[in-house]
């Protein structure tokens, strides 16, 4: 909504209040939905599993597992991996029609543009290329901060005492991860189809 | 090939680092034990030791372990061959090692579950083999769907034990099995571990309950030396040989 609200006051300035729908997409949908879906998923979960997997870890439950022959990759890391992946691009979804929402409202706020003629803007705006890059970006990003989160976790040298530490490695090696993944989807998704607006 | 009964599990010039310790640096371990033979290894923190390298938990300076002649550190464990023979050692640990958001009795049947006993074609009924494992060891059936954080210690204590055997395997590891329990499941533990000596399976018990250990050991593994030996005599306080006699008396009387 913010983000309409002001380009729309700089546009409209200009004379191109029509371009806000290709602002929301070059700035919300490419860049922002994952990078700040990722920051809900980590302040949300990566700091649940990588405490609950150093928990395990303290009560002697991954020792468990590998006597009973289950792999902790199977049983522990891989669905935490595929839900988050699978949660981080849902959520990314709904973030981005809310966006979608809250921009309408944004643009509204001193002027007036019909609803389809928004919409219209951003249909227009998004490519196939687009698409398919939120997909990779929202699941890459879902599967990296799962997976360090959970390897942070199961770091813990079997004291309790580290349990805190542990989570806190998790989520800054998480951001850290996220923000860099964020970039390089960027980089290349650019170097594929050119910097034109 | 005949393999040779008395030697099913065979371990030579075994040691190595856990996360309790070092243990066989001096003297590597280097014995035997028959299907339905009870070896007791006496000494908490070197026991607990040398039976979670047995299974792997640490790192093996040197040595090998055997099951019937086949080496469980001797090849890749993510191979389908080396995970069957890692079915055939059940561990019980001493105190933790539950998974906490498993029911007791989905505890119990984890193992069976996660490889495959139940799948089409096996004719064995989903839980039946959990459920065996709990009634052997007298768990109130009012407690099998209950966490394990809502369990005494010695629920917990039958459980683990309850675990170690769901998958029938020919070699028992039980780390200090008397710990954090009461004297009357003693007796329930005593005649549940002959029960599986009966059943021909090789049993290592680690322990620091003298009594007990000596009451059900067929061989000892001898503090210094590491070796095993059936007579007790040379290295054990004589209060300690008369009171495990005592015990071994009245399991004869209890189990006759």
């Amino acid at each position: 909504m913010i983000v309409s609200f002001q380009s729309n006051m700089g546009l409209s300035l200009l004379g191109g209040d029509s371009q806000v729908g290709r602002i929301l997409v070059f700035v919300l949908f490419r860049e922002l939905t994952p990078i700040a879906c990722s920051i809900i998923l980590i302040a949300r979960s990566a700091t649940a599993m990588a405490a609950e997997l150093a928990t395990i870890k303290v009560q002697q439950e991954i020792e468990a597992l590998h006597v009973m022959g289950i792999s902790v990759y199977h049983y522990l890391l891989a669905p935490r991996i595929v839900a988050s992946m699978i949660s981080l691009f849902c959520m990314a979804v709904i973030f981005w029609m809310f966006s979608i929402a809250g921009g309408w409202l944004g643009v509204n706020y001193d002027g007036h543009m019909p609803i389809d003629q928004f919409l219209n803007s951003i249909a227009l705006s998004i490519r196939p290329g687009d698409l398919l890059f939120f997909a990779l970006k929202a699941l890459t990003l879902g599967g990296a901060v799962a997976y360090i989160a959970c390897s942070r976790g199961l770091s813990l040298k079997n004291a309790p005492f580290e349990v805190p530490i542990v989570t806190n490695k998790a989520v800054v090696d998480a951001l850290t991860a996220a923000i860099s993944i964020n970039l390089a989807f960027s980089i290349l998704f650019y170097l594929v189809h050119g910097i034109t607006l | 090939m005949t393999k040779d009964p008395s030697k099913h599990f065979e371990i030579t010039n075994f040691s190595g680092t856990s996360a309790i310790g070092q243990t066989g640096s001096q003297n590597p371990y280097n014995f035997t034990v028959g299907r339905g033979e009870i070896l007791v290894i006496l000494g908490g923190k070197d026991s607990s030791s040398l039976l979670r390298l047995l299974l792997g938990l640490g790192s093996v300076n040197s040595g090998d372990v055997r099951i019937d002649g086949d080496s469980i550190f001797g090849a890749n464990l993510r191979t389908n061959e080396m995970l069957s023979l890692r079915h055939k050692i059940g561990f019980s640990f001493r105190d933790k090692g539950l998974i906490s958001n498993l029911s007791i009795i989905d505890n119990v049947d984890l193992p069976a579950k996660y490889h495959g006993y139940y799948r089409n074609g096996a004719n064995i009924e989903k839980g039946s083999l959990a459920i065996r494992a709990l009634q052997d060891l007298d768990i109130d059936p009012d407690m099998w769907n209950v966490r394990p954080n809502r369990i005494s210690n010695e629920v917990r204590k039958k459980v683990l034990l309850a675990r170690s055997v769901v998958l029938s395997p020919s070699v028992l590891l039980l780390d200090d099995p008397t710990a954090m329990v009461a004297s009357p499941f003693v007796g329930t533990l005593l005649k549940w571990v002959l029960k599986q000596k009966k059943k021909g399976t090789a049993v290592l018990i680690g322990t620091d309950d003298y009594p007990f250990g000596l009451s059900i050991a067929d061989w000892v593994l001898h503090p210094t030396s590491g070796k095993k030996v059936s007579e007790f005599s040379d290295f054990m306080e004589p209060c300690w040989i008369e009171s495990a006699s005592i015990l071994k008396n009245r399991i004869v009387a209890t189990c006759s």
